[in-house]
């Protein structure tokens, strides 16, 4: 794509900024810079950004941004506390049972709340995630009168942290705010948070590594081999074999019996149609359509 | 001072080129132009100054 540079006629663009706008527009990569410098323009532009217009940037206690990155069989996760100019991540175990962005979201939460808890520094906190199904599936442990089970849980181990975690921290009277933005949408924190998460994912620290003793499922699809334990996914690609094989099989079924609903029903048609000695299949088109 | 003249709207636009016009420390950045194409800075006090395809080369207006 080409893009266009247009100064004041009265100005002049030195060599310089020309060729730093020029890398900026050449740069292949899909994400946003995370600076967070005190610049006038970076200033504004964090205040304009979604925790920005919330006043988080300004909130007296600390901000963590966490992320989760899952990508090339590898999963990882990474915070980033904002006070403190802190971060931390690692790697995901488990990858052989598949990976989700799930998991590694609640590993990034994990890892944030541990700081926290390290910190003791008795700070409200606010951790900021831009994974809403994380937090969805952190709401039921929240919410009173559910009964939720961690039996099933396909990453109990982790969420029993993140349940425990905050339960500590409200017994000391301590506060903890979970806050949901949008991904990539230029937050610093969440650029941030993101970059963190990519380093856990190339580490060596690995954790939640011991297995869940799931079955675990494969399949091939366009050349390439998926691991999986049981999901909605699994159970997709399941169905469509099956329903590949039964479509063979009820139709030699239904064609080799001489009696059979679907001869009765063409008969039906034929006769209806005036088209007696013609198979249902072979009924013109015509007539199909007129009935 | 950076604009994407792309990402405005005509209102934004028309709002900005006053203060435009009267300064010189700012560089807009539009899309490729044509005749009919309105992301064309339509005011004197610009002039293009480069061209840049993403992934290729750089070519230079002045």
């Amino acid at each position: 794509m080409t893009t266009e540079v247009w100064i004041s006629t009265r100005g002049k663009m030195p060599e310089l900024t020309r060729t730093t706008i020029q890398e900026a527009l050449e740069a292949d990569t899909p994400k946003d810079t995370s600076s967070f410098g005190m610049e006038d323009l970076e200033v504004i532009h964090r205040s304009s950004t979604e925790a920005g217009l919330l006043g988080i940037y300004n909130f007296a206690g600390a901000v963590y941004a966490m992320d989760g990155s899952n990508d090339k069989g590898v999963m990882g996760v990474g915070f980033h506390r904002l006070d403190e100019n802190r971060r931390g991540c690692c790697q995901l175990g488990r990858g052989e049972e598949g990976n989700s962005f799930n998991t590694a979201e609640l590993g990034a939460a994990c890892l944030a709340l541990e700081d926290a808890k390290r910190k003791e520094d008795r700070k409200p906190i606010i951790i900021l995630s831009d994974s809403a199904c994380f937090l969805y599936s952190s709401q039921k442990w929240i919410e009173e009168g559910k009964s939720s089970f961690m039996w099933g849980n396909p990453d109990a181990d982790i969420m029993r942290d993140i349940v425990e975690l905050p339960r500590e921290r409200i017994e000391l009277g301590l506060l903890t705010v979970f806050i949901n933005i949008k991904a990539h949408r230029g937050d610093p924190s969440n650029e941030l948070a993101d970059r963190w998460a990519d380093e856990g994912r190339q580490g060596e620290n690995i954790r939640w590594s011991l297995p869940t003793n799931r079955p675990i499922f494969s399949w091939t699809e366009n050349g390439i081999t998926h691991r999986s334990p049981m999901n909605p996914m699994v159970k997709l690609q399941v169905a469509r074999k099956q329903l590949k094989t039964q479509t063979g099989l009820t139709a030699n079924f239904l064609n080799d019996r001489e009696d059979n609903s679907r001869d009765l029903l063409g008969q039906k048609r034929m006769d209806k149609n005036k088209t007696k000695g013609l198979p249902l299949h072979l009924i013109p088109i015509s007539l199909r359509s007129s009935t | 001072m950076v604009i994407n003249w792309s990402g405005l709207d005509d209102q934004e636009k028309l709002d900005l080129i006053p203060t435009l016009s009267t300064t010189d420390n700012w560089i807009l950045l539009t899309q490729p132009l044509g005749d009919s194409n309105k992301t064309q800075p339509p005011f004197r006090e610009a002039t293009k100054t480069v061209y840049i395809r993403a992934g290729g080369g750089r070519g230079k207006m002045n």
